[in-house]
């Protein structure tokens, strides 16, 4: 058992919200924890960004007595320039950026096939 | 023509410009010419004309309001505690009167922090992380935003002020800027002669150094000087920042006309002496010779201001002391 800094989901059906915890593994995903260093709201706002809270104070202090954040917090922390980019987010991106590649090529054959024939006299 | 006793005006064409259209209205006179005074808003003396021309009317600054009902409290006061809750009560308006700031607008932000393309397609929206660290005050908050091509950069400040607001909300601010200060709307509330409302709305909404606050009460200050309306602001603390604003892009002469109009020789004397504070290298400053209320006259026939010199004139007999005017 260690201490980890995670996501404990809140929120309501279909709206989904995470507080970022600092809490022993043993502590269930949204009960008793030690700390709320955090929140992250995975939907996007009106102005199409999401919103991520981190009390870099308190995030520091609990990495140097050897927290460990799950691999959601790492990426997240990643993403705000505290630590270094996880390997896997480049591999998500890179495979996302594929899928979008292909997804369009497809959709351009499709519309190509679809377009309607020029009638002939 | 240029006065004689104005031999370097042909040098300075602004001064040209306001001469040659001195006999016209006060609206034809309008140009945003903004010249950096000699002092700042916030030096001591500068402050002190401000306040003295702001004035006191605690008719006025404690108007009758809105508030939650409540049994009214009598007191039975013997002559020395009366007089002591007065002065209480004119200081509590000395403080109500006290100038917001008047600074240059900010910078703007978002410089690139890290470059990172290969993390492109991972979101398909921005991400902005906001140090919510309690020791932190907003305006050195760190905010940044990982873009959708991955790159990651310092926030602006629409998204700093908003972050600001989302977590540490100051009271009676919105999240994104309010009706009544922006287009139609705020242009019904100044045909309205609701100038105070918007200034103070706008007050509690925008930082002073912000866009907004600062295109809000510019057009508040030119639709007051263009219509004359400044006895709106006058005992507000709203007037301080209007003078500043008039002053720094010398049109001064509709609030001086409204002075004489209203026999405020002192408010005039007051104007003339922070035009000679602000500005002492330009012609007029270097001229006027005379003190006291023959100074206002001058100025006026400096400026070319015929009119307003032959009104000045005839106040100098006159004319209310401001004593006699606070309550």
């Amino acid at each position: 058992m260690s201490v980890r800094i995670r996501l404990a989901l809140h929120g309501c059906t279909n709206r989904p919200f995470y507080h970022i915890v600092v809490a022993p593994s043993k502590f269930k995903r949204d009960g008793r924890h030690l700390e709320q260093v955090g929140s992250y709201d995975p939907l996007p706002n009106t102005n199409n960004e999401k919103s991520v809270a981190l009390n870099i104070e308190r995030i520091k202090y609990w990495l140097s007595v050897g927290a460990q954040p799950t691999i959601p917090v790492y990426k997240l922390l990643g993403m705000a320039g505290l630590l270094p980019i996880h390997p896997r987010m480049y591999l998500e991106a890179e495979r996302a950026r594929n899928a979008a590649a292909t997804k369009s090529k497809s959709s351009e054959t499709e519309s190509t096939e679809s377009e309607p024939q020029p009638k002939t006299a | 023509f240029p006065h004689p006793s104005l031999p370097h005006a042909m040098a300075n064409r602004s001064w040209l410009l306001k001469l040659a259209v001195g006999g016209l209205s006060r609206a034809s006179c309008r140009y945003k010419s903004t010249q950096p005074p000699a002092k700042s808003v916030t030096d001591e003396q500068v402050q002190k004309l401000l306040t003295r021309m702001t004035g006191l009317d605690l008719d006025k600054v404690f108007k009758t309001r809105r508030e939650p009902l409540s049994q009214p409290l009598y007191k039975l006061v013997d002559e020395h505690q009366l007089k002591k809750s007065q002065m209480e009560t004119v200081q509590r308006a000395r403080e109500l009167l006290k100038m917001p700031p008047v600074l240059p607008q900010r910078k703007e932000k978002g410089e690139l922090i890290q470059d990172d393309t290969k993390l492109a397609g991972l979101e398909d929206t921005n991400v902005v992380f906001t140090d919510i660290s309690q020791t932190e005050s907003n305006s050195s908050r760190r905010i940044v935003v990982r873009e959708k091509n991955g790159n990651l950069r310092g926030a602006t400040w629409d998204e700093r002020d908003r972050m600001c607001q989302i977590y540490f909300p100051a009271l009676g601010r919105q999240l994104t800027l309010p009706a009544m200060l922006q287009g139609n709307d705020l242009a019904r509330l100044l045909k309205e002669q609701r100038h105070k409302e918007v200034l103070e709305r706008a007050n509690i909404q925008c930082e002073p150094d912000s866009k907004d606050y600062i295109r809000v009460h510019h057009m508040v200050y030119d639709d007051i000087d263009q219509r004359g309306l400044y006895d709106l602001l006058r005992s507000t603390r709203h007037f301080g920042g209007l003078l500043w604003y008039l002053m720094t892009r010398q049109l001064l002469k509709g609030i001086l006309e409204e002075m004489l109009e209203k026999n405020l020789m002192e408010d005039a004397i007051d104007l003339v002496g922070l035009f000679k504070l602000c500005y002492p290298d330009h012609e007029p400053s270097k001229s006027l010779t005379k003190a006291g209320k023959k100074c206002v006259q001058e100025f006026c026939e400096h400026q070319g201001w015929t009119d307003l010199a032959a009104l000045a004139s005839t106040k100098i007999d006159g004319g209310e002391p401001r004593s006699a005017q606070a309550q």
